[in-house]
């Protein structure tokens, strides 16, 4: 039985590099992009890859495209939420902060993974239940480094806390998670190799809440 | 305005934020309570007793052009502040599972207001605090906001809003703490307060004594000898006194 894995924001170079690595290892991939399908669908060419159009900002588009992924399978097994990331249009220091991009922030980065957790829990009762969330060292507190606009930082602490708070309640009912830093742009290949190994590979320790980053180092939330 | 100590507190109707104001009043400081309810009556009569030290400024967190305002407010009075206190925060009265269906307005709007709008409070009032003695930023945050003791099912708007501001105030701190700023974080305690909307009845703490506690803890200094300075190590505390991981 082929194993599915659905990928949120599959345009960005490191999604699709992850969407590419999946189909190669025999995973049906459903691929979902704010984009329109169009725009991106020549990038796959195996009918392994099925593309579907989802902003992670909109509950209605999260459940549409929902719908429609269950007219190709009834279950997924590796979820994989990526982020709209405003990194870099944000500047650091209070002075320069925008209140309407730290919001928009928290739109993609946090409440987008919880919409799309929430549209696709009906869809992984069986098989792997296994969900992996893209991150940053940024919004680590255990860290706490400077130089990420606050926006953004924020952002991404509240998508850890909402990671302890899903690890909690799935992991008694057999979910397994990835929380996971993809690192710089240049090094895209590599970290998707190394992402796609770490998703679909077990743990010996998944009771414990680690975020690793795409070196397999292990950051402090 | 005398050349008193002056603090602004955010929130300030009811509740904790009102027990604050009462309290620094008490102490002897001059005090711009931000008040979010004009109709609410409390405030209104302590500053109908105090009129020369306790001015109310109207206030929503949430709104840029209303933080905007109130500081060009305190601009045009006294020109500084010595303390700003963030403690204006709303709740749900229904935490849901992720099993349930989030309510995403009262999420975004949780948002705003406990994560968003002492971050807005902080940009507009930091010329005015470099211009006060003190340059002391207060927040009140919360256990919820604990990655390392998270222990909830529900609740993930104020959880999530609670961490994130606390990583803000990290921001903060690395940005601001090199010019002499200094900082508290804090968590009040289970208070019987308004925090989701209505009067919560269960809490621990009455209001005052909360207040009691969380305005001894901002206004004290903390550790300081040679070539050590605890300011320099920002922490959430709580009531009791106790630190709390992040």
């Amino acid at each position: 039985m082929d194993q599915i894995v659905l990928i949120t924001e599959a345009h960005h170079p490191w999604g699709r590099a992850l969407v590419r690595e999946f189909a190669q290892k025999g995973w049906r991939v459903m691929a979902c992009s704010p984009v329109s399908v169009e725009m991106f669908q020549d990038a796959f060419d195996t009918d392994r890859i099925h593309i579907f159009t989802m902003d992670m900002r909109s509950r209605e588009s999260v459940q549409q495209a929902v719908e429609r992924i269950q007219e190709q399978t009834s279950r997924v097994d590796l979820l994989v939420c990526g982020t709209l990331s405003s990194q870099g249009k944000e500047s650091a220091g209070i002075a320069n902060m925008s209140a309407d991009l730290v919001l928009e922030d928290y739109q993609a980065n946090a409440l987008g993974p919880i919409r799309v957790i929430e549209a696709c829990l009906p869809l992984m009762d069986h098989g792997l239940r296994r969900i992996a969330l893209l991150s940053d060292v940024q919004g680590s507190l255990g860290l706490g480094l400077s130089g990420a606009g606050t926006g953004y930082a924020m952002s991404k602490a509240a998508l850890h806390m909402a990671y302890t708070m899903l690890h909690g309640d799935l992991g008694r009912k057999g979910f397994t998670f990835r929380l996971f830093e993809p690192g710089p742009e240049p090094e895209t290949e590599v970290s998707a190799e190394a992402a796609a190994a770490y998703f679909t590979g077990s743990r010996e320790d998944e009771e414990r809440m680690v975020m690793l980053d795409w070196r397999g180092q292990e950051v402090p939330l | 305005m005398s050349r008193s100590r002056i603090a602004f507190v955010t929130g300030a109707d009811r509740g904790l934020g009102l027990g604050i104001t009462k309290r620094l009043l008490e102490l002897g400081w001059d005090v711009f309570a931000g008040s979010y309810l004009a109709d609410w009556p409390e405030l209104t009569e302590l500053s109908q007793k105090e009129p020369e030290r306790l001015h109310v400024i109207p206030l929503d967190v949430a709104s840029d052009e209303s933080v905007q305002a109130a500081s060009r407010a305190v601009e045009a009075t006294s020109g500084r502040v010595d303390v700003l206190i963030n403690n204006a925060g709303i709740a749900t009265h229904y935490p849901r599972t992720i099993h349930e269906e989030q309510v995403e307005e009262e999420l975004l709007q949780i948002y705003n207001v406990n994560a968003v709008g002492p971050m807005r409070m902080a940009q507009s009032f930091v010329p005015l605090l470099r211009a006060g003695a003190g340059k002391r930023m207060c927040f009140v945050s919360s256990e919820a906001g604990s990655i390392n003791r998270s222990f909830r099912d529900n609740w993930y708007g104020y959880c999530m809003s609670k961490t994130a501001l606390n990583r803000g105030v990290q921001c903060l701190f690395d940005e601001l703490r090199p010019e002499g700023f200094t900082f508290r974080l804090y968590h009040p305690g289970w208070v019987r307060s308004y925090m989701s909307g209505e009067l919560n009845t269960d809490g621990d703490l009455n209001a005052d004594d909360a207040a009691r506690m969380a305005v001894a803890y901002f206004l004290r200094n903390r550790y300081e000898d040679q070539g050590m300075q605890e300011e320099d190590r920002l922490v959430m505390r709580d009531w009791l006194g106790r630190e709390w991981p992040w």
